[in-house]
């Protein structure tokens, strides 16, 4: 009659709660991004019919993002950078890392690292040629031009 | 002795384990990702490899003449020059393939494509001896514009079938920028 269980608590059971927020948590990991750090959203990309697909896991094992607003300013991670030291910067590294990975490598070589243009639709075409002809001048060949797809759009 | 039966008796073998703290911390981490969530648009891309600029051969085209046809294109260089002549509002306004001018009415997107069959005949002509496409384009046009030019040349192929692979930009000269019927006072 009287068990030495006291019948009047009632504790909700947190297993199902726990499980569920264990999958969201898995669902959020999943989908983490950290690429979105270097692309500045606010630009509008150009909507080309056939721009094909960055290749997956080829992308940004060697690249530098560039995003050029229709000012013409060059932004790196966010921050505004000057064109022409950021340029020299980056060669000079990107050339120290090539005759560190391959000792034949010689100045002059065309650089084994790719250039990530994101410039917006409305930039004009002189602003993005400074910042091209910059990069090119230290070595860089591979260019990545970035755009919608007519479907993404 | 009844009193060690009593102790067995309420112990039991159950054993709870307190899921609050460990709730709590999944919630932390969950709401760690919810707020860290970023959705990146998904882009896409035209591949180029571009050259030292210093080593195309630019020639300033001279003033295109009017009208077109079909003609083989031989400098005696590997490239043929597509001069893009844009309007004030940085849009197309003339586009010339050497010395032809190719198209001046029309909407851009007309434009294009009349470069586009321009192109393809040339490229399909089996006496050219370019393999290079190199782009001089108005300092005022529009990305937008120069990029849609750029997707349709990388599309063009040759006669034998392979796909242009040569393709490059460069400025035009500043006084050659001004629209065409900006200098032949139209």
């Amino acid at each position: 009659m009287s068990g030495s269980v006291d019948s009047d608590s009632a504790e909700p059971n947190l297993v199902p709660i726990l499980d569920m927020v264990f999958q969201l948590i898995t669902f959020f990991m999943l989908v983490m991004n950290f690429k979105s750090a270097s692309m500045d959203l606010n630009l509008k990309l150009p909507v080309v019919g056939s721009a094909r697909p960055a290749p997956e896991g080829k992308e940004d094992v060697n690249s530098i993002v560039l995003n050029i607003d229709p000012q013409g300013i060059l932004r790196v991670q966010g921050v505004e950078r000057n064109v022409k030291e950021f340029s020299e910067e980056e060669g000079r590294v990107a050339r120290m890392h090539a005759k560190a990975a391959n000792s034949n490598f010689k100045d002059g070589d065309d650089l084994p690292v790719t250039v990530v243009i994101r410039a917006d639709k409305e930039t004009k075409f002189a602003l993005l040629y400074r910042v091209v002809k910059a990069f090119q001048q230290q070595g860089f060949r591979f260019f990545n031009y970035k755009a919608m797809s007519e479907v993404g759009s | 002795m009844s009193r060690r039966k009593q102790h067995n008796a309420s112990s039991g073998d159950e054993v709870k384990l307190n899921m609050t703290a460990m709730l709590d911390m999944a919630f932390q981490l969950l709401a760690f990702f919810v707020l860290t969530f970023k959705p990146a648009p998904v882009e896409e891309q035209i591949a180029m490899r571009m050259p030292d600029p210093s080593r195309i051969a630019i020639r300033t085209p001279p003033p295109p003449p009017v009208g077109g046809g079909v003609e083989p294109v031989d400098f005696g260089s590997q490239q043929l020059t597509v001069s893009l002549y844009p309007d004030k509002a940085g849009e197309l306004d003339t586009i010339a393939v050497a010395t032809t001018r190719v198209a001046v009415d029309g909407t851009q997107k007309q434009k294009i494509a009349a470069l586009h069959l321009d192109l393809s005949r040339k490229f399909a002509h089996p006496g050219n001896s370019f393999d290079k496409v190199v782009l001089m384009v108005g300092s005022t046009m529009r990305y937008d514009t120069v990029i849609q030019v750029m997707d349709m040349c990388s599309q063009l192929k040759f006669a034998d079938g392979t796909q242009l692979k040569k393709l490059t930009f460069v400025e035009l000269p500043v006084v050659a920028s001004h629209t065409l019927s900006e200098r032949e006072g139209i």
